[in-house]
């Protein structure tokens, strides 16, 4: 009964603060809920994309004495299975062509027997670029060693000896050549990494011939329906490794089960781990600050009600009512919380995932933490007076003294110590190369190395701490001239008021860390997945000409007339073989290509991109080697090396000698393993022919003038990509594609704004309230508006300017510790974080407006005196 | 000879809906030494706050016919009330600051104020000093600011007899060297009597007289 008439005229009397509270329990439950929400979307959708990209789910390889036949059964009665497909290939000696008069031999090489079906069963893994798909293929490379074309003739030197001629109907890619021709059985690593440079695709019906004499690989391709996996990827991982080791013990030693799924999923079980990191990093100090901030709101009328509970008290009532009246209250605002947090939750969840799907389980700890946040908040600020036996205070005291000295953790170096913590645990995760994640291939178990997690944590509270004494620090040492109307005063408040005006900077240097330090450290990403695509396409546009095509670097000046083109770079690409290892070739200009395409020092370790490229120009028969080429080939810089190129209209393997100048670990449109960069300009004189295979254009907008250009080159055959196309289609390197962290950071950013603007409010709202009794004492001795405004504007710029720097320095060091500690996160690795100045423009902008804004309305509303107030002086 | 410093004519009070003040005239003239009387919760804090200009009246007609009341009218609170982050001198001297008073020549007064006031530990913050000596500087502050009316609210609540003395004595010394004029709301039948004159608010209706 009682409680019912508490609440009745707590919602009478002071709706607005109680409103307040409800609404700050709302954005904190709302934003738990959010984050809740991204863990479940973002793992659903890394199970579901690593599978979608699959192709091949297995590759089950009949061990000798066991047939094809026998295998291909057992597969076709897997549960879920969706396509079966045989394949078989052979290693051959050699093919050859004969153009022309022309002889051109290639070394080892492969014949693989592949149903025309196989491309239809398996999408996306056989691309026909020139002639028919039906009948024999030879693969981009293989054709080009060869010189051959669609209609050529060539000869299969088989394993029994005896030649055998196959005309070739197209030229084709084969996209899943990497697993493709994977190594069944072995460990991961132990098979050969690059899959073989000469290929004959051909039907199943021309294979015996070519095979005759030789160890036939034969393998059953299979696909499956996944709908069924768990979404989570290491439980959709556990169940992959179970249903190949349960096929694996059925066929008892028959067959072997080479696993894309299992690589892949492993992969997103690795994704997963950094989607957890990403969470405890990015997510807990912003749920943290809600929790900080829904307390402060409940803290605006702390002061009223310990006076209203040490009435109470006065008068008798029991301790167990005291706080039983405080629990409903709270429970009505964590009630009330909820419910708005509910819908907003929903609505910021659909605005940051295109989903209003909230998990149950999250709601209920974003319920539970809403209930104890509010109670807890609550009950604080009068904890001293629910303790037995003590004694309830309802006057003011006569003059309070105000908080001065510093905090317990200050005095005692807290912020040193934590910050040579962070210091030291940092730079052991450094020397480790930031291996937070440990997810070794092939193997089921993966762990984070949490410990390197301490550096950010422990960074967070210390310079926080240490912002704290920096701001004590400088207004300690303020001394204001008694100049004008009382200056020397203004400033000897705010000197003697440091302890609530650093506490106050502080929490704003909290609240913009955590938005700036998400911001950069999302703009760091998105620059970063921009840059991988921009790998894999080449530029912002990229037109590359077909296999068969001689197109000069001249062509390049009709493509930079085209409206929207900033810079077009020709780019050679050829073929070289370094030893017995092929490898691709890339010819470019050091002076342009820079202007055309995003290259990053990361590019070339050990030194910078300009400095490689200037290197590259002073030496013209330079070339930029991978390090596991100097590294087998124990090569080092300066050191001669002969490359055998096809050169002269024979297209003849010959030796050309370069020289390293260097390391280089990616390329835009390079393969993930060994290739070379060198002189456009050398490699056209020794090899005479100065064709360009790719034209890397720069524009701002690229799907637009990739429109423009595509009728220009359609009549040669060439083909056209923009990195806005192919941004879908891309696999960035983290399987956390930016589809989902680009969720992450709107809610991070969106919430982070609200956060750091409230934050600083009720900062200033608190000072405001701290300090009405002095403002409608200073109107009471005459100072005029603008006199009691100087006031308050003194403390509210200390909070702004401490807060702000404080803000600027924090969030820059933690978004550092971000982009470093999850390097694991990027590829390429980041030659420096990305600076959203909009965003944060925006952020320090509303921030400074709600500051004059407060300071304005509320200093004139508080220092306005009601006879209540008057009263109390 | 005398000027007249207050003057209110018909004037009515109200707290909310209570009627504080109903239709009291009244004038207030240099050299007046008031004492307003009345039961507690008879409105004796409200009418003071009015004749400061800090209330406003609910009707009737208020004049501070010689007065800047913004400059000329001290008032001395029922409770000390310094600004805690101020000390001693620093409160005094804060009303003559915000004027534009010379700090050199603000902070000479203020000293000179808290020393009448045996205040000897001007640099001291108000959370160091007693509960009366808290009350004696925020009288200094009222006699530093040099106001020809002085407005006191139970300015000897907090104070034992001698501390009450003093007090009283200043305020009449600074009264007169100023030519103004003291109203001193209290219950304190010995401060009552050392001023001849009386306002005694009485259910709304205020008379004002001479002691008997």
């Amino acid at each position: 009964m009682i409680a019912a008439r508490w609440l009745a005229g707590l919602v009478r009397r002071r709706p607005v603060e109680m409103m307040g509270a409800a609404v700050a329990t709302a954005i904190a439950f709302a934003f738990l809920a959010c984050l809740g929400a991204f863990i479940g979307d973002s793992r659903a959708h890394m199970t579901e994309r690593a599978l979608a990209s699959l192709p091949v789910d297995w590759q089950i390889q009949a061990t000798s004495g066991t047939s094809l036949a026998t295998v291909d059964a057992a597969a076709k009665k897997l549960p879920h299975v969706r396509a079966v497909v045989d394949v078989q290939y052979v290693a051959v000696p050699a093919l050859e062509t004969n153009i022309n008069g022309t002889h051109r031999t290639t070394g080892r090489a492969f014949v693989v027997a592949l149903p025309t079906a196989y491309s239809n069963e398996f999408p996306n893994t056989l691309r026909v670029l020139v002639g028919k798909p039906a009948g024999p293929q030879l693969l981009q490379q293989t054709a080009a060693n060869l010189g051959a074309a669609p209609g050529s003739a060539v000869i299969v030197h088989t394993p029994a000896g005896k030649p055998a001629i196959v005309v070739t109907a197209g030229v084709s890619d084969l996209l899943t050549a990497d697993s493709f021709f994977q190594t069944v059985g072995v460990a991961a690593g132990a098979g050969p990494s690059a899959p073989p440079d000469n290929v004959l695709l051909v039907p199943p019906a021309d294979f015996p011939r070519l095979a005759a004499g030789g160890e036939v690989i034969r393998q059953v391709h299979v696909s499956f329906d996944r709908s069924w996996l768990p979404s989570d990827p290491g439980k959709a991982f556990n169940a992959e490794v179970q249903a190949r080791n349960h096929f694996e013990s059925q066929l008892t030693g028959a067959a072997l089960v080479g696993d894309n799924a299992e690589v892949s999923l492993s992969s997103a079980r690795e994704d997963g781990l950094y989607a957890q990191l990403l969470i405890l990093l990015l997510g807990i100090p912003g749920v943290i600050l809600a929790a900080v901030i829904t307390a402060l709101v409940v803290a605006v009328r702390a002061d009223r009600r310990r006076r209203e509970m040490s009435l109470v008290r006065m008068r008798g009532m029991p301790v167990r009512t005291v706080v039983g009246l405080l629990a409903v209250e709270s429970a009505v605002v964590a009630g009330v919380g909820v419910a708005l947090g509910y819908g907003l939750a929903r609505l910021a969840a659909h605005w940051a995932f295109g989903s209003s799907h909230v998990p149950t389980l999250w709601l209920g700890v974003a319920a539970g933490v809403a209930v104890v946040l509010s109670l807890v908040s609550h009950l604080a600020p009068v904890r001293s007076l629910l303790r037995a036996g003590a004694a309830a205070q309802p006057g003011r005291a006569i003059a309070p003294a105000i908080a001065s000295g510093r905090p317990w953790p200050l005095r005692f170096g807290l912020d040193v110590i934590l910050l040579a913590v962070a210091g030291l645990i940092f730079w052991l995760t450094a020397r480790g190369g930031y291996q937070v994640v440990v997810a070794p291939e092939g193997l089921a178990t993966t762990s984070v190395n949490y410990a390197a997690l301490l550096a950010p944590a422990c960074a967070w509270p210390g310079l926080a701490l240490f912002v704290w004494r920096c701001v004590d620090f400088v207004l300690g040492r303020r001394r204001g001239r008694p100049t004008g109307d009382g200056h020397e005063l203004v400033v000897a408040t705010v000197r003697r008021r440091r302890r609530l005006i650093s506490r106050s900077a502080v929490g704003l240097t909290v609240a913009l860390a955590v938005t700036l330090s998400t911001a950069v450290f999302t703009a760091t990403y998105r620059t970063q997945s921009r840059l991988d695509v921009a790998l894999t396409v080449g530029a912002d546009v990229a037109v590359k000409e077909p296999p068969s095509a001689h197109v000069s670097p001249s062509f390049g000046d009709r493509l930079a007339q085209v409206p929207g083109v900033q810079a077009v770079a020709p780019q050679q690409h050829r073929f070289a073989y370094v030893g017995a290892d092929l490898q691709d070739l890339y010819g470019v200009d050091p002076a342009n290509i820079a202007k055309a395409t995003p290259l990053r020092n990361s590019f070339v370790p050990g030194t910078t991109i300009n400095q490689a490229l200037l290197d590259l120009r002073r030496t013209p028969d330079g070339v930029l080697l991978a390090a596991e080429t100097l590294h087998d080939y124990q090569l080092h810089k300066g050191d001669t090396i002969r490359l055998r190129l096809q050169t002269g209209a024979q297209q003849r393997y010959t030796p050309i000698t370069f020289h390293v100048i260097g390391n280089v670990k990616e390329w835009p449109t390079a393969p993930k393993d060994s290739f070379i960069v060198a002189n456009a300009a050398y490699i056209a004189q020794v090899t005479g022919s100065n064709d360009v295979g790719l034209f890397l254009v720069k524009t701002n907008n690229p799907r637009a003038t990739a429109h423009r250009i595509q009728p220009i080159v359609a009549p040669m055959g060439a083909s056209v990509d923009d990195i806005a196309s192919a941004r879908s289609r891309v696999t960035t390197a983290s399987g956390l594609a930016a589809t989902d962290l680009s969720g992450l950071s709107r809610l991070q950013l969106g919430f982070g704004l609200i956060l750091a603007v409230a934050m600083f409010a009720l900062a200033l709202l608190l000072a405001v309230l701290d300090r009405r009794r002095a403002l409608v004492l200073l109107a009471a001795l005459g100072a005029t508006t603008r006199q009691r405004g100087r006031f308050l504007a003194a403390e509210a710029r200390a909070v702004l300017v401490g807060g702000v720097i404080g803000g600027v320095v924090v969030g820059s060091a933690i978004a550092y510790l971000l982009v470093k500690v999850l390097t694991g996160i990027f590829d390429p690795a980041p030659d420096h974080a990305t600076i959203p100045w909009g965003y944060l423009s925006l952020l320090m902008g509303l921030t400074v407006v709600t500051a004059s804004a407060i300071v304005a309305v509320m200093g004139r509303l508080a220092s306005r005196a009601g006879l209540s107030t008057l009263r109390e002086l | 000879m005398t000027t007249e410093l207050v003057g209110a004519r018909d004037l009515t009070i109200r707290y909310g809906r209570t009627l504080i003040v109903s239709e009291a005239s009244m004038t207030i003239q240099s050299g007046d030494l008031t004492a307003l009387v009345g039961r507690s919760g008879a409105g004796k804090t409200t009418l003071l706050l009015t004749l400061a200009g800090l209330l406003r009246p609910a009707s009737g007609q208020l004049t501070w016919p010689n007065l800047d009341p913004r400059r000329d009218i001290g008032l001395v609170f029922q409770a000390p009330s310094l600004l805690p982050e101020l000390t001693a001198a620093e409160n005094v001297a804060l009303p003559l600051r915000l004027r534009s008073v010379a700090a050199p020549e603000a902070y000479r007064r203020a000293r000179a104020a808290l020393g009448e006031l045996l205040i000897e530990a001007p640099d001291a913050m108000p959370n160091e000093l007693s509960g009366g000596q808290q009350q004696r500087v925020a009288v200094a502050r009222v006699l530093a600011a040099e106001p020809r009316l002085v407005l006191a609210d139970e300015p000897t609540g907090s104070l034992d007899r001698a501390g009450a003395d003093i007090v009283l004595a200043a305020l009449r010394r600074h009264v007169q060297a100023v030519d103004g004029a003291l109203i001193v709301a209290t219950h304190d039948e010995d401060l009552v009597a050392g001023l001849p004159q009386r306002l005694k608010l009485v259910d709304g209706v205020v008379r004002q007289g001479v002691s008997a």
